[in-house]
């Protein structure tokens, strides 16, 4: 690939990661109302079914899909304790060696969570619940988050200047 | 191999992998699958994305964005300043008044936020300057903030509480409780040093003495009622019974991004997106760490490596205070290298039987545990509100804010054994208002 077209992937993956991350928020502040309509609804005396599972669909849906957001914004925390004892030039070389080690990490996990998809879809598995949704869409999560977190992977890889960690607004627990 | 054998090679391959710097998410996951596939074979791997989606299936976790969330909401807006500045304006004459006003306001804060990074950053970004510019000395301005901020994960709600919660099954609303006492009786500790650094080093005698009429008093008390308001309709819900603590989240979380949007004009979608970033990039950071817990500590039950080492552990037979000293200092060093998160998810699932056959209360763990947490979170080297620090006053060397910070650690060493005397400190409000626990 030249560097040109390698440019041009790069900024094509930053601005699908940040698409991501604005569904990402759409998803949490649909949760978020969801469990509030549905505390005001059971408190003026109706019953109540399909939210709080849609509700935890929305949420796991908001943390898979906003993952590659989270890798190209340093958000993913590790010890950084070693690169810190590096040279820059080896600082650099470690971070794509970690790099090839979370591209392949994250494309196991999406494999495995395609693998669950495809059987639960096949196989027409419901959630068991009163609402009773299919439960591929739920597990499609996996394969589609990580999936998407393999390919933003694979752009810091060819990356040419590796992003500075932004500033902190890390909260870590 | 015997399962402490296979333990000891966990132990050794899990620090390898995260020293690297690798995520630790992606790290706990690598760990768990090579150990399945090595000593268990690839059909173990058969439930791993199970395992790892089903972790993730639950309403309960959906506290922590929506903590996140109302953190955020609140950090990102001029609320943190005006929270210390309505406080300094009552606490102006007392030695230190400005120092205890930043302290209390991270305790304030901490009421509505469940993290200690963002809780320093929310108070300490407008704080520290203003402290400093008014002549605290920089080791006390920054040690403040950096231990004020810690109260982020004691002071309920808490995401620390919550991860606890989860990972030994006991109930969160009792656990918030439990943090309500330890944590305001901190805050004082902590100001009462404030108050006793600044008089003997009498650092005062240069700071100008503001008076603040008493109109400029209530003015500032207006500001943080909507906060208050916040506070205790939270606070109503939760110990009413009214609402799991999940629905609180959501409802906290709503509350807030209105108050900030009606009070601070913060309607912007510009506002909104930076607010909705920085949750979904935490939530995210959090809740992989979570799934990949669930696969490390499905590979380590699988191998059997929890139960030998509870079962080692118990059979030690060690007198339960000496086992409870080791633990400690066992989650203090792992504290300086890792995030709660993390030590929370592998360590509870082997210390939760442990604890059990020792008589200690779960609860009352998870008060001398956060507070641990807390020490962890202001020591070198991956103390991240030191990094928090570090971001809102880039002139203070880390020595200094070490130097600064240290005494508040040695107040919360003290505090732990303070707490393990009396016990009642963590469990007495819990009891009087849900009941006698399990």
């Amino acid at each position: 690939m030249t560097a040109g077209k390698a440019a041009r992937f790069v900024r094509a993956v930053d601005a699908m990661s940040t698409v991501c991350a604005v569904i990402a928020a759409a998803c949490l502040a649909a949760a978020m109302l969801i469990v509030v309509y549905m505390v005001i609804w059971r408190a003026t005396g109706h019953s109540t079914f399909w939210e709080i599972e849609l509700a935890t669909y929305l949420i796991v849906a908001c943390v898979l899909v906003g993952s590659p957001y989270c890798l190209r914004t340093k958000g993913h925390i590790g010890v950084d304790l070693v690169s810190h004892l590096l040279a820059p030039s080896k600082q650099v070389v470690l971070e794509r060696v970690l790099a090839v080690f979370g591209l392949a990490v994250c494309l196991y996990l999406a494999w495995e969570g395609l693998d669950l998809t495809l059987h639960a879809w096949r196989s027409g598995e419901t959630s068991g619940t009163s609402w009773d949704p299919p439960r591929w869409p739920f597990f499609a999560l996996m394969p589609l988050g990580l999936g998407l977190t393999a390919l933003q992977y694979v752009a810091e890889m060819l990356r040419d200047k590796p992003l500075q960690p932004s500033a902190i607004s890390g909260q870590g627990a | 191999m015997s399962e402490l054998q296979i333990g000891l090679l966990i132990v050794v391959a899990t620090t390898a992998v995260l020293f690297s710097g690798f995520p630790i998410a992606w790290g706990l996951a690598l760990v768990s699958v090579v150990f399945l596939v090595a000593f268990k074979g690839p059909s173990s791997l058969q439930i791993l994305a199970t395992q790892f989606m089903d972790e993730l299936n639950s309403f309960a976790l959906l506290t922590i964005p929506l903590f996140v969330l109302l953190g955020a909401a609140i950090g990102v807006s001029a609320a943190s300043k005006d929270i210390y500045e309505s406080m300094y304006r009552w606490l102006a004459r007392l030695p230190g008044g400005l120092v205890i006003a930043n302290i209390l306001a991270c305790g304030v804060f901490a009421a509505v936020c469940g993290s200690s990074p963002a809780t320093a950053a929310a108070i300490g970004k407008a704080g520290v300057p203003e402290m400093m510019r008014r002549g605290v000395p920089p080791s006390l301005a920054t040690g403040a903030i950096c231990a004020g901020g810690t109260l982020g994960i004691l002071i309920p709600p808490s995401i620390t509480m919550i991860l606890y919660g989860i990972a030994t099954e006991t109930s969160i609303g009792r656990l918030f409780l439990s943090g309500v006492v330890p944590g305001a009786l901190l805050v004082l500790l902590f100001a009462v040093y404030a108050w006793a650094a600044t008089v003997v080093s009498n650092r005062n005698l240069q700071v100008v003495e503001e008076r603040f009429t008493l109109r400029q008093k209530s003015e500032g008390l207006l500001r943080v009622v909507p906060f208050l308001f916040l506070l205790v309709a939270i606070g109503y819900f939760m110990y009413g019974g009214l609402a799991t603590p999940s629905e609180i989240a959501a409802i906290g979380a709503f509350l807030a991004l209105v108050l900030v949007i009606v009070i601070y004009r913060a309607w912007r979608a510009q506002d909104q997106w930076l607010i909705f970033r920085d949750t979904v990039r935490e939530s995210s950071m959090i809740l992989m760490i979570i799934a990949a817990a669930a696969l490390f500590s499905y590979m380590m039950s699988l191998l059997y490596v929890s139960q030998t080492a509870a079962e080692w552990l118990v059979g030690l037979n060690l007198n339960r205070w000496v086992l409870m000293f080791f633990i400690n200092v066992f989650m203090l060093v792992l504290g300086c290298f890792l995030p709660p998160v993390a030590i929370i998810l592998m360590l509870m699932p082997i210390l939760t039987p442990v604890l059990e056959a020792n008589n200690f209360d779960l609860i009352w763990f998870a008060v001398i545990l956060t507070i641990n947490m807390e020490v962890g979170l202001i020591t070198p080297p991956v103390g991240l509100n030191l990094y928090v620090l570090r971001g809102v006053a880039p002139q203070v060397s880390l020595p200094t804010i070490l130097r600064g910070s240290m005494p508040f650690v040695f107040i919360m060493l003290g505090f732990m054994v303070v707490l393990s005397i009396f016990p009642e400190i963590a469990t007495w409000l819990p009891d009087k208002l849900m009941g006698p626990g399990q």
